[in-house]
C-alpha cells in the first residue's frame, strides 16, 4: 500500500464519522439541562432497608446525596461509631468519642473550654448545605464535615474498627461490604447526625397550634421577627440559623481565632465572620459565641443591645439606623423570654435514650460511652 | 514501521467503499428529511415550546463584582454589593401585533446574583408565537406574597416576611457597604429590603422573541443595571437611610426605581450548558 493509500484511507474512516456522528446527532433535541442520572446509589447494590425519616410539617426539605441514603443499617452503624472511643484509639483525641464532647443531654453539646472553641451542636445538621464549623473551615454537605472530622480531627484509624467482627458485620449491612474505610465511617456518622431532629420546642408547638406563648414570650417574638430586633434574618425559623458567614461586630480588632472566615479565605472582607449558630437550646450550650465569651443570655442580649462594634466588616443588618437606641429592660426580658422557647427539652431527653433508641428493649449494650 | 505494519492491510476494492458511502449517505439524508418534517409540523400556535431564561448584572455596563466597594452612585455614595437574592414571578409575553394578546406563566422564580453569578434556568413553555413584549415582577403578586404560599425551601424559608410585619416574602433582598461622601473612611451597610405589597416591582421590556429554529426553544436574557435602584426617578442617598425594610415609604421609592433595573435581549442560540 503505498501513502496514497494511506491518506485515501483515512479521508475515508474521517467521512464515515463524519457521516455517522451527522446521522446519529443531527436531529437530537438539545435540552440544555438535561439531567445527570443519580449516580448509581450504593443503596441498589446490596438490601440495607431504606429509613423513613418524618420531616416535620414547618420545616423545609432535606436534602438527601444521592450517594448517601439513609437506611436503618447505617444510622444504626453511625450511632454506634458516634459513641465509640475506638474511633479516636492512636489519635490525636485518643480516649475521646464524639459523644464526649457532643453530649446528647446537652443537645449534643458541651462547654468546650481552654484553648478549644465552644462546642457546637449536633441539632437540625441534615439541612446544612453551607458552611460548617463556627469560622466556616468546611463548606458543602454533612458528608464532607464529617469526612473532616474522621480524617482531620481524629484521624480515625479503620484498622481498630476491623479488628471487631460485629463492626464488620454493620458495615457490610450498611454499605454492603464488610471493608471499613474512613470514608464510610463519616457517612455512617452523617446517617446518624441527619436523624436528629429537634422540633419540638414550645416555639415549634405554637407554630403547630398546640400551646400559646406568654405575652412576654410573644412581645419578645415581636422584636425578634421585626426590624427593632431583626435577629430573623441569621437566625431564619424554623432552623434558627441560615448556615451563613457574618461578622456580627464581636470585636473591634480581632486577632488569633477571632479572624474567624479570614483564616480560610484570607480575604480582609472576611475578618470576624463567623458561621450563624442555631438558636434551639441555648439553656443547654451556654456559654455563647465561638469562644464562649458570654456566659449567659442577658450578656448576649445586652452586647446585641449596646455591644456591637461598627468594624467595617460588620454585615449590612447591623450597619442600619433600624435601632439607633438601645433595648430596654423589658425589650431584653422578652427577647430571652422568647430566646427561651425554642428549648426542646424532648430531644435532649431523646439522648439519654428514648427516642434515640425507637426500641428501648432493642437498646444494645455498646453504647455505653467507654469512659 | 507504521507504515508497513498498514501496508500488510488489504485495501478495500473500490466497488464495496462506493457500495458503504451509498449506504450512509442514504441513512444521512433520511436523517436530515425526518428533521425537517418535524419542524414543520411546528406551525404558529399548535405547539408549546421552552423558553430559557439567563440573567446577568451589571453596574452601568462594569460587570458585578461582590464584596468590593468600587461603584458609585448618582448620590456621591461608593458602594459595594454583598447579596442580592430575589424572585422574578409571572412572565407575561405579549403577541406581536396583537398587543390584547398575551400569555403569562403564572410562576415564582428565586434568583441569587451572588451564589449563581449567571443564572440559567427553563421559564416554561409558551406558545410558537412572535412575541414583542415581556412583563414581570420582581417580587410576588400578591396571590403568591402570603405565608407559606412557596414550598419550605431553604431559601425561600430566608426570604420570608416576618408575620409581624405583615408577612410573605422579602421580594428583594440587596446589602452592601458604603462610603457616604469620597471624606468618608469607614464603610457602612446598606440593606435594600422590599416587601409587602406596596413593594411590588412591576417591569416591562420591549424584546423581539422567536423560537430558535434548531433548538426549538425561546431564549430571553435579562441583564439588571444595579445603578438603576438608586435613581430614576428618585435619587436615593444611602446615608441618608441605608436599612429600608419596614419603611413602606421608602420601599416604594426603590421600587419605583426598580422599574428599569432589566434590560432585555433575545437569545439567538442557545449557551451551551
Ligand atoms: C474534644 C471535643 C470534641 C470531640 C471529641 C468531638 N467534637 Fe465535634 N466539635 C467540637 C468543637 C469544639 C466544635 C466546634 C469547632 C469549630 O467550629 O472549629 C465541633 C464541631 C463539630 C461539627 C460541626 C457542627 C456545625 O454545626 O458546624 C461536627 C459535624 C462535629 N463536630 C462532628 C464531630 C464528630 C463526627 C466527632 C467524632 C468523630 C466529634 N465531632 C468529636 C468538639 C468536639
Ligand atoms: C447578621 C447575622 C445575625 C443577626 C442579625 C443576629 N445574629 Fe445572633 N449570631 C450570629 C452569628 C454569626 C453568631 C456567632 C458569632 C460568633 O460566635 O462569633 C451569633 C450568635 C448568637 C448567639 C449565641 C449562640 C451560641 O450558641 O453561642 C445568640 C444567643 C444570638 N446570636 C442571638 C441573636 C439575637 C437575639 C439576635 C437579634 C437581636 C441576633 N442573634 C441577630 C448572626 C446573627
Amino acid at each position: 500500500m503505498t501513502r496514497q493509500h494511506l491518506r485515501t484511507c483515512h479521508l475515508f474512516i474521517f467521512t464515515l464519522a463524519l457521516i455517522a456522528m451527522l446521522a446519529s446527532g443531527g436531529c437530537r433535541k438539545r435540552s440544555p439541562l438535561e439531567e445527570t442520572g443519580p449516580s448509581d446509589s450504593v443503596a441498589n447494590a446490596y438490601n440495607a432497608t431504606p429509613y423513613l425519616l418524618t420531616i416535620p410539617e414547618h420545616f423545609p426539605v432535606m436534602t438527601i446525596p444521592a450517594d448517601n441514603p439513609l437506611t436503618v443499617e447505617g444510622v444504626t452503624l453511625g450511632r454506634r461509631l458516634f459513641f465509640d472511643s475506638r474511633l479516636s484509639e492512636g489519635g490525636p483525641m485518643a480516649g475521646h468519642a464524639c459523644a464526649s464532647c457532643h453530649i446528647p443531654q446537652q443537645s449534643f453539646a458541651s462547654p468546650g473550654g481552654g484553648s478549644m472553641l465552644s462546642v457546637l451542636p449536633w441539632v437540625n445538621l441534615g439541612w446544612n448545605q453551607f458552611f460548617w464549623l463556627w469560622g466556616g473551615r468546611v463548606s458543602g454537605t454533612l458528608e464532607q464535615v464529617m469526612l473532616f472530622e474522621v480524617r482531620d480531627f481524629f484521624q480515625v484509624d479503620p484498622a481498630v474498627l476491623a479488628q471487631d467482627t460485629q463492626y464488620r458485620r454493620m458495615f457490610r449491612a450498611a454499605f454492603g461490604t464488610e471493608e471499613i474505610t474512613q470514608k464510610r465511617i463519616a457517612y455512617a456518622l452523617a446517617q446518624f447526625a441527619r436523624t436528629l431532629i429537634s422540633a419540638n420546642s414550645k416555639y415549634d408547638r405554637w407554630v403547630r397550634g398546640e400551646a400559646t406563648l406568654t405575652p412576654l414570650e410573644q412581645q419578645g417574638m415581636n422584636i425578634f421577627f421585626s426590624e427593632r430586633g431583626d435577629c430573623f434574618h441569621c437566625h431564619t425559623p424554623p432552623l434558627f440559623t441560615d448556615f451563613l458567614m457574618h461578622n456580627i461586630g464581636l470585636d473591634s480588632l480581632p486577632q488569633g481565632d477571632d479572624l474567624g472566615y479570614f483564616l480560610v479565605t484570607g480575604d480582609s472582607h472576611d475578618i470576624g465572620k463567623f458561621r450563624t449558630p442555631t438558636l434551639r437550646n441555648l439553656v443547654f450550650t451556654s456559654p455563647y459565641m465561638h469562644d464562649g465569651r458570654f456566659a449567659t443570655l442577658d450578656e448576649v442580649i445586652n452586647f446585641y443591645s449596646e455591644g456591637i462594634h461598627r468594624v467595617p466588616q460588620l454585615d449590612p443588618i447591623f450597619a442600619h439606623g433600624g435601632r439607633t437606641t438601645p433595648f430596654t429592660a423589658s425589650e431584653k426580658a422578652a427577647l430571652k423570654a422568647f430566646l427561651l422557647t425554642l428549648t426542646d427539652s424532648s430531644f435532649v431527653q431523646s439522648g439519654s435514650g428514648r427516642s434515640l433508641f425507637p426500641n428501648p428493649d432493642a437498646r444494645p449494650n455498646f453504647l455505653v460511652p467507654n469512659h | 514501521m507504521a507504515i508497513h505494519a498498514v501496508a500488510t492491510r488489504k485495501p478495500l476494492p473500490p466497488h464495496i467503499l462506493l457500495l458503504v458511502l451509498a449506504f450512509l449517505f442514504s441513512t444521512f439524508s433520511t436523517t436530515m428529511l425526518s428533521c425537517r418534517k418535524q419542524e414543520e409540523i411546528l406551525t404558529e400556535g399548535d405547539h408549546r415550546l421552552p423558553i430559557w431564561l439567563s440573567l446577568s448584572y451589571h453596574v452601568d455596563g462594569d460587570s458585578l463584582l461582590f464584596e468590593s466597594i468600587r461603584y458609585r452612585n448618582e448620590a456621591g455614595n461608593r458602594y459595594s454589593v454583598t447579596r442580592l437574592q430575589y424572585y422574578l414571578s409571572q412572565f407575561r409575553f405579549r403577541i406581536a401585533g396583537n398587543p390584547d394578546k398575551w400569555y403569562v406563566i403564572d410562576t415564582v422564580f428565586y434568583c441569587d446574583g451572588r451564589r449563581w453569578l449567571r443564572q440559567t434556568f427553563l421559564l416554561g413553555k409558551i406558545p410558537r408565537f412572535r412575541y414583542d413584549q415581556v412583563c414581570f415582577f420582581v417580587g410576588l403578586p400578591p396571590e403568591w406574597n402570603q405565608h407559606g404560599r412557596l414550598p419550605p425551601t431553604i431559601e425561600n424559608l430566608q426570604m420570608m416576611w416576618p408575620t409581624p410585619m405583615g408577612g410573605g416574602y422579602h421580594f428583594l433582598k440587596l446589602e452592601g457597604h458604603f462610603l457616604a461622601r469620597d471624606t468618608s473612611t469607614t464603610p457602612q451597610g446598606y440593606a435594600l429590603h422590599l416587601g409587602t405589597n406596596v413593594a411590588l416591582v412591576p417591569i416591562c421590556v420591549s424584546v423581539h422573541l422567536v423560537p430558535n429554529a434548531f433548538s426549538r426553544a425561546y431564549g430571553l436574557h435579562l441583564s439588571m443595571n444595579i445603578a438603576e435602584w438608586f435613581r430614576n426617578p428618585h435619587l436615593y442617598d444611602l446615608a441618608e437611610k441605608g436599612y429600608i425594610m419596614g419603611d413602606t415609604l421608602r420601599m416604594q421609592i426603590i421600587a419605583e426605581n426598580g422599574r428599569d433595573v432589566f434590560t432585555a435581549e433575545a437569545m439567538p442560540s442557545l449557551p451551551n450548558w
